[in-house]
């Protein structure tokens, strides 16, 4: 079944279309919910509100990008949201962050899934919404702001943040690796 | 959770910075939710089109009930405007009266022309000396085109205020002068009808210029259209009032008709457990099929509240000659100085006849319901009304007296120095409350969504408070209480009733809403001492009504 067919399902009002289109994006974006959220409940909340916004303005979709970027940003909005309602308003200060970020280089294989989903999601809420929409989703700083209501410079703080301490996460994970003891 | 994401790279190792590294490993990943996940979310949905089609359907109950507002509306300014028309003839009547004379004799000829044309029977007038004055007005009226209509109002109510007039000082039937009223009061709308009327019976033609000439406004059309129904059946002839009681008898739902019904998409029930495995997907499909609506046993008791927007007539015919003479004392205006008193208040109380209009009455009742059947519905309750009425007479003739000698006097004393001149036509405004018991039978379908009802019914209603008012003369102004002892009125009075229309019932509610037309005929005269035979001078109304009624049951789903 084609895309654009259960597209003119779902607008048609079909249950089983949209039933459908459940099933294919599900899996995918219930990946994008966890990285975005603390726990997997608190990540399959996101990823209902998602999809009734999904299903409820599907008929805004202009067809002009593959279907799964529309719901993908539709989920970071719902995300957003869901971090607006859970993180009341803090005033941060924008602090230091460096201009140019280190180059580390990774071996991409040494890492599980779980580890780094872990990583990210141990992260502090307001890092790990700047890291994610940074890092993965390709947004940049002013978009960022923007989004989270927050200044460009404050985004690049809590990016450069969040970074380091993914990287020292990283480490302290290689050195256990390779020498059998792991500092938290 | 299972993960699926390319956890494991092929060596050789590829290597990249902490970026690319969680854009890979996370940006890509799939994770399956808990398969329950969807379940919730199509609760959500469907707890959101429910409340999307709840909105609907208040919005849609705001949109009717705006319509019936602006229904009863333009229903009361229409009225108000033909009643204004046909009373703005009245003067002009009085004016005119020798070229009235002149008219009527002229045109003579021709009338009797025009009723063979038209075929009508000879008997109907027959051995009466106006029947040719009269008929001739009647015929012109049905040759008068819709834009004469007004143009030939005003110069047939001339003819017929006149006519009447004379008939009544040269000793003429007074069926005459009514007969004669009838073109003048009904133009050139009600004409056809009454020749219908005619060709199947003299006595139908009686009843329907009697009707017709009382008033002569919209409700005629309707009380002449029943007339003609009544001689058409008579004749094997059908027509559309006929045609609408026949409807009424079979309520018919129409939902599937109208596609107004509940949305299909409206479940009665939303599922209640939302988490259900896999495995259990599989029977629920069976399980939906045998889910099933079932109407659980219906409320024997309800309530119900109704409002009705009518037009009014009273209807009423004073008597005359000496019954009257004693409760109407002389009148001595400059114009009437000369008249005898007998005939003054025969003059008076013809030209209130010919010029009372109907007004708007109002009608609210709370009655109680019980369901006797499942289409039968027997009602009891209370109810108040007001009514409203207007006429004009140029004899200060108000409730059946002639009782403003002084009052007349004074307005005219100022005026004592200059040479008598004819009377004013002033407006005389009547309005009637009273409270009563109703009761009714109605028939109907207790299903969902539209279905049609009809209802008889009849009532007891006492006449607790009554107020008439000539325009201009405050000091004639009379108000009749119950304990009052000279009223002209019955205090006591019977009435019937009927009408049909649409209820809706919305689905799972416990409320039906009802809109239709309604009738209501006096079983007696309105005033006392009638002139008439009370089958020719009962009250009656013709409006909308709409009620609300609570306490029906509600929809229910099982699961077998």
């Amino acid at each position: 079944m084609t895309e654009a067919e259960i597209i003119d399902g779902c607008l048609a009002g079909s249950r089983l279309m949209q039933k459908h289109l459940y099933e294919r994006f599900a899996g995918k974006m219930m990946a994008v919910c966890l990285r975005y959220a603390q726990t997997t409940f608190e990540a399959e909340d996101v990823l209902q509100e998602g999809f009734i916004t999904v299903f409820n303005n599907l008929r805004n979709f202009r067809r002009e990008c593959p279907l799964e970027f529309w719901i993908r940003r539709i989920m970071v909005n719902a995300a957003l949201r869901q971090h607006r309602r859970n993180a009341p308003l803090v005033a941060v200060s924008e602090g230091e962050y460096p201009e140019e970020l280190a180059g580390e280089e990774f071996t991409l294989s040494n890492y599980a899934f779980e580890e780094m989903l872990a990583m990210v999601q141990e992260l502090a809420p307001r890092y790990r919404m700047v890291f994610n929409l940074f890092a993965i989703e390709g947004y940049g700083h002013k978009e960022i702001g923007e989004l989270m209501g927050i200044s460009e410079g404050t985004s690049k703080s809590q990016y450069a943040r969040a970074r380091a301490i993914l990287k020292t996460k990283l480490e302290r994970l290689d050195a256990y690796r390779s020498n059998g003891t792991y500092r938290k | 959770m299972v993960p699926t994401a390319n956890n494991n790279t092929p060596t050789p190792e590829p290597t990249g910075d902490l970026e690319q590294l969680f854009r890979q490993k996370l940006g890509e990943a799939e994770v399956a939710p808990r398969m329950h996940l969807w379940e919730q979310i199509d609760h959500e949905l469907l707890v959101q089109q429910n409340e999307t089609y709840r909105r609907r359907l208040v919005w849609h109950r705001w949109v009717a009930a705006a319509c019936i507002l602006l229904f009863l509306g333009a229903g009361s300014w229409f009225t108000v405007q033909r009643t204004g028309l046909t009373g703005a003839s009245a003067p002009l009547a009085g004016r005119t009266t020798t070229a009235g004379q002149t008219q009527t004799t002229g045109s003579g000829n021709a009338a009797g022309v025009g009723l063979a044309a038209a075929g009508l029977t000879a008997e109907s007038f027959e051995g009466q000396p106006g029947a040719t004055a009269s008929t001739s007005n009647e015929f012109v009226a049905a040759a008068a085109t819709a834009t004469e209509a007004d143009a030939l109002a005003n110069n047939l109510a001339a003819a017929t205020h006149s006519s009447a007039r004379l008939a009544s000082l040269n000793g003429v039937a007074p069926s005459v002068a009514e007969a004669t009223a009838v073109s003048a009061g009904a133009g050139s709308f009600f004409t056809s009808s009454q020749v219908q009327a005619g060709r199947a019976s003299s006595s139908s033609v009686a009843y329907g210029t009697a009707a017709t000439g009382s008033t002569g406004s919209l409700f005629d059309l309707v009380m002449n259209a029943g007339n003609s129904s009544y001689a058409a059946s008579a004749t094997g002839k059908t027509s559309a009032a006929s045609w609408l009681t026949a409807l009424s008898s079979h309520p018919v739902s129409l939902p599937g008709l109208l596609h107004i019904g509940r949305p299909d998409t409206l479940k009665a029930a939303l599922p209640s457990a939302p988490a259900m495995s896999l495995a259990q997907a599989a029977p629920k499909a069976s399980e939906e099929k045998e889910r099933e609506t079932i109407a659980p046993r219906p409320r024997k008791w309800r309530l119900m509240g109704s409002y009705a927007a009518s037009a009014y007539n009273p209807n009423m015919a004073f008597a005359s000659a000496a019954g009257a003479t004693a409760a109407a004392p002389s009148v001595s205006n400059g114009f009437s100085a000369s008249r005898n008193t007998t005939n003054t208040y025969d003059l008076a109380a013809r030209e209130y006849r010919q010029n009372l209009r109907p007004g708007f009455a109002q009608r609210v009742a709370l009655t109680v319901s019980y369901v006797a059947t499942k289409h039968w519905t027997i009602s009891a309750g209370l109810q108040a009304a007001e009514q409203q009425a207007t006429s004009q007479t140029s004899y200060s003739f108000l409730d059946g007296k002639l009782p403003l000698q002084s009052a007349i006097s004074s307005a005219d004393k100022n005026n004592s120095l200059t040479p008598p001149r004819p009377a004013q036509l002033r407006t005389a405004q009547y309005r009637y409350r009273t409270a009563g018991v109703p009761v009714s039978v109605r028939y109907g379908s207790s299903r969902n969504g539209v279905s049609l009802y009809a209802k008889v019914g009849a009532a007891v209603n006492v006449l607790f408070n009554s107020q008439s008012e000539l325009v201009g003369v405050p000091e004639a102004t009379t108000t009749y209480s119950l304990s009052s002892v000279g009223s002209p009125y019955r205090k006591v009075q019977g009435s019937v009733n009927g009408g049909a229309g649409v209820r809706y019932k919305p689905a799972s509610a416990q409320w039906s809403l009802a809109v239709g037309p309604t009738a209501e005929a006096g079983l007696s005269t309105l005033n006392a001492n009638a002139a008439q035979s009370s089958y020719q001078a009962r009250p009656y109304a013709i409006g909308m009504e709409a009620s609300v009624e609570f306490g029906g049951s509600r929809a229910a789903t099982v699961l077998h």
